[in-house]
């Protein structure tokens, strides 16, 4: 009886399969857009060489639409690829290679235009998400010849890669032992030479573990050696946690993915030098 | 298992497999003859057909809520290659942007890089909210005659009609035009001490004793009528303003004894609108009553009345009092105002300290002031010397039964109307409780202090 149960079974499974059976088209219908000169110079830049998509149209599926957020000018779309092209992406073509870029960069940039407000009064920069996407904020407020307003924005970008890097393989434990007892949530509270006094490069090291990994990581990289030295000279920062935290950063990146951070640092100045 | 419960599962299996036998893809017919995706594809089509051979592009008066605020213009034509050049009324530029038009819940047109629409959404402006604007719009229909749109947050009607060549090159000037002439503007035949108040004036259908006050606030683009009915009573209308190229019309009409009036013309002849069933006129009655307040100044202005010192006969004697208490050069009356009510009047008294003239504060009465002990606030001064100057000429100024009374005047429990003047530029107020009681207040800027 059993054998004619599973026969019938089988029977009624494979009654609905036809052998000329079509799926027919995907039920997602993709915007209905034409490609301009713009969309051209991403693909040959970032997606032919890179695999990376630079999504600059708004996004309305990839942001919170709980929030006021708006898309991106189009006249600063191409500048600011320029930007992450020079300050982002050929430094680490060219301290490491083409490869390393192309497996890790995000595959996903999302630009947006304007400041993205929290509830607490805070502003998000970025956002980096599972390895393969990150988000840029306020690139409409952008002045791309301030080089020290350019500087801080890439900041974000190291930022947000440094997430994808020890999302892949993960940092010391030590590192969350050298300042454990001040990460807080209201990271807001507290002002820079508050942060240096607890051992923090910024008030949002304050906020995790990895965000203070990732802030120590970008601001090794962005700081000028005289913005770095005024936090160490402040005269209540905690040099020895700052110092600790840097040799944990820099060991990291140069053991795991052959990154020399202060060789890094080096070609990233020399862009801004040039922009 | 025993037999018959064996046979049940037997026959549902015989059953269900009939059932489903049933279901093949060619045994059922389509309700449509096209699939959802094609029905939905031809609709984009067709969208975007109408939205790009627009010879001239398309023109919309956007409203961003219709009860709070009035139109704002826009012009827009639409290429095929996905890009939009935009006009707006508030820009001396044309912008190039991008649109898609994507299918979603319904299909959307979206704005999607920033464009003069985000100007109206930008969280930059009004305190991280911005002012609610969209960038993106879920069609209704769309023809060689119109495009019906409503926005994707709000759900808000916006329509765009089909523009001509005069819109991409006269249109925003004809509009701008129409803006200045619906801003209070000062008459030929005042003489000094006179005023001008607006009003809707009928030449037919109304009594004599029935008078209609127009004010239009440029803000919020909205105007207010206010109308005295035959009791006494008085309706008010709040309605958004849209302008066009020949005058204005109201979002909503507005109905006074049964007449229905909604749209007007500028008569440049006459210097004043007509409205388009040519039964009243906006114009200008000299020394009238005022019904209603213009809307008042913004809170972050502050008023003031120094050197000519223009009021009524009335209050002449309270302010000669108190300019005597304060020093003739050294006196001002001023008036804060807080989101259109009336919070704060102060005497201000500019002492001279060691970095040259500054003003201190006298508050007359403020909501946490002690009423009680008769204290007024003093502004809170660094430098100990002038504080007990300031104590001592607050002192002055309170112990003075003139001055008192003057105090009471000023905090008429009715309140006070206010009447445009000048445009966004000076103000007479004339107390509620005694139309006797007036004084003019200009703006104060105090950069210029």
């Amino acid at each position: 009886m059993k054998q004619i149960i599973i026969f019938l079974t089988l029977a009624v499974s494979l009654l609905g399969c036809s052998d000329d059976e079509n799926l027919g088209e995907s039920g997602l219908l993709p915007p209905n857009v034409e490609k301009n000169e713009i969309d051209d110079y991403i693909k040959a830049t970032f997606t032919d060489p890179y695999n990376m998509v630079i999504d600059y149209k708004w996004p309305s599926n990839e942001v919170d639409n709980s929030k006021i957020i708006l898309p991106i000018k189009y006249e600063l779309v191409k500048p600011f690829c320029e930007l992450l092209k020079n300050l982002w992406i050929n430094p680490y073509v060219k301290h490491i290679n083409d490869e390393f870029v192309k497996k890790y960069i995000p595959k996903q940039v999302i630009l947006v235009g304007t400041p993205n407000y929290n509830a607490d009064g805070t502003v998000t920069e970025g956002i980096a998400e599972g390895g393969r996407k990150i988000t840029i904020f306020s690139i409409n407020s952008l002045n791309f010849k301030d080089k020290n307003m350019v500087r801080k924005q890439f900041g974000t970008m190291h930022h947000e890669f440094a997430h994808i890097l020890h999302q892949t393989i993960n940092y010391d434990e030590t590192y969350q032992q050298i300042t454990p007892r001040n990460y807080t949530l209201s990271w807001y509270d507290f002002n820079h030479q508050q942060a240096w006094e607890r051992g923090y490069v910024t008030p949002y090291s304050m906020e995790s573990p990895d965000e203070d990994f990732v802030e120590m990581y970008a601001h090794m990289l962005i700081l000028t050696d005289e913005e770095w030295n005024d936090m160490l000279s402040y005269p209540k920062t905690d040099v020895e946690a700052i110092k600790r935290k840097e040799a944990i950063v820099a060991d990291y990146m140069l053991e795991n993915w052959n990154i020399d951070v202060y060789e890094l640092k080096k070609l990233i100045q020399k862009q801004l030098d040039e922009l | 298992m025993n037999y018959r419960r064996m046979m049940r599962q037997l026959y549902t299996l015989i059953i269900a497999s009939l059932l489903l036998g049933a279901c093949n893809s060619d045994s059922f017919e389509d309700a449509f003859d096209k699939t959802p995706n094609e029905r939905i594809q031809e609709n984009i089509d067709h969208y975007s057909k109408v939205l790009t051979e627009a010879q001239h592009g398309w023109k919309m008066a956007y409203y961003i809520n219709d009860e709070a605020m009035g139109a704002f213009h826009f012009m827009m034509q639409f290429n095929k290659d996905n890009k939009v050049i935009s006009q707006f009324e508030l820009s001396d530029n044309n912008t190039t942007s991008t649109y898609s038009l994507r299918a979603e819940d319904e299909i959307a047109l979206s704005f999607d890089t920033y464009t003069f629409f985000s100007v109206l959404a930008d969280p930059g402006v009004e305190g991280g909210q911005g002012f609610g604007g969209e960038f993106e719009f879920y069609i209704h229909s769309a023809c060689a005659d119109s495009i019906v749109m409503i926005g994707k947050i709000n759900r808000r009607k916006a329509v765009m009609y089909p523009a001509t060549d005069f819109d991409w090159n006269d249109r925003f000037a004809s509009i701008h035009k129409n803006q200045e002439f619906l801003k209070i503007q000062e008459q030929p035949s005042m003489e000094a001490g006179d005023y001008a108040i607006r009003k809707l004036l009928f030449n037919s259908g109304l009594k004599d004793s029935e008078t209609v006050d127009f004010t239009y606030n440029a803000n919020n683009r909205r105007v207010k009528v206010a109308h005295k009915d035959n009791s006494g009573k008085i309706h008010v209308f709040d309605r958004s303003v849209e302008f066009n190229n020949s005058g204005f019309k109201l979002h909503k009409s507005i109905e006074i004894n049964d007449m229905s009036i909604s749209e007007f013309t500028y008569n440049d002849d006459q210097k004043h609108f007509v409205a388009n069933n040519e039964l009243c006129v906006i114009d200008y009655e000299i020394n009238g009553e005022a019904l209603i307040s213009t809307t008042a100044p913004l809170w972050e202005h502050t008023w003031k009345m120094t050197e000519n010192w223009e009021c009524s006969e009335s209050l002449k004697p309270y302010i000669e009092e108190s300019i005597k208490v304060l020093g003739e050069d050294n006196a001002g009356l001023f008036l804060f105002l807080h989101n259109n009510a009336l919070i704060t009047w102060s005497f201000r008294y500019r002492g001279i300290s060691g970095s040259g003239d500054s003003w201190s504060d006298f508050f007359l009465r403020q909501l946490y002031v002690d009423e009680l002990n008769n204290m007024c606030f003093l502004m809170p001064d660094n430098e100990d010397q002038r504080y007990d100057q300031n104590r001592e000429k607050s002192r002055e100024l309170y112990t003075n039964p003139k001055v008192r009374e003057f105090i009471e005047i000023l905090h008429d429990p009715k309140g006070w109307l206010f009447i445009e003047l000048e445009y966004q530029n000076k103000y007479r107020l004339v107390s509620k409780s005694n139309s006797n009681h007036w004084m003019i207040l200009e703006n104060w800027d105090p950069s210029k202090n």
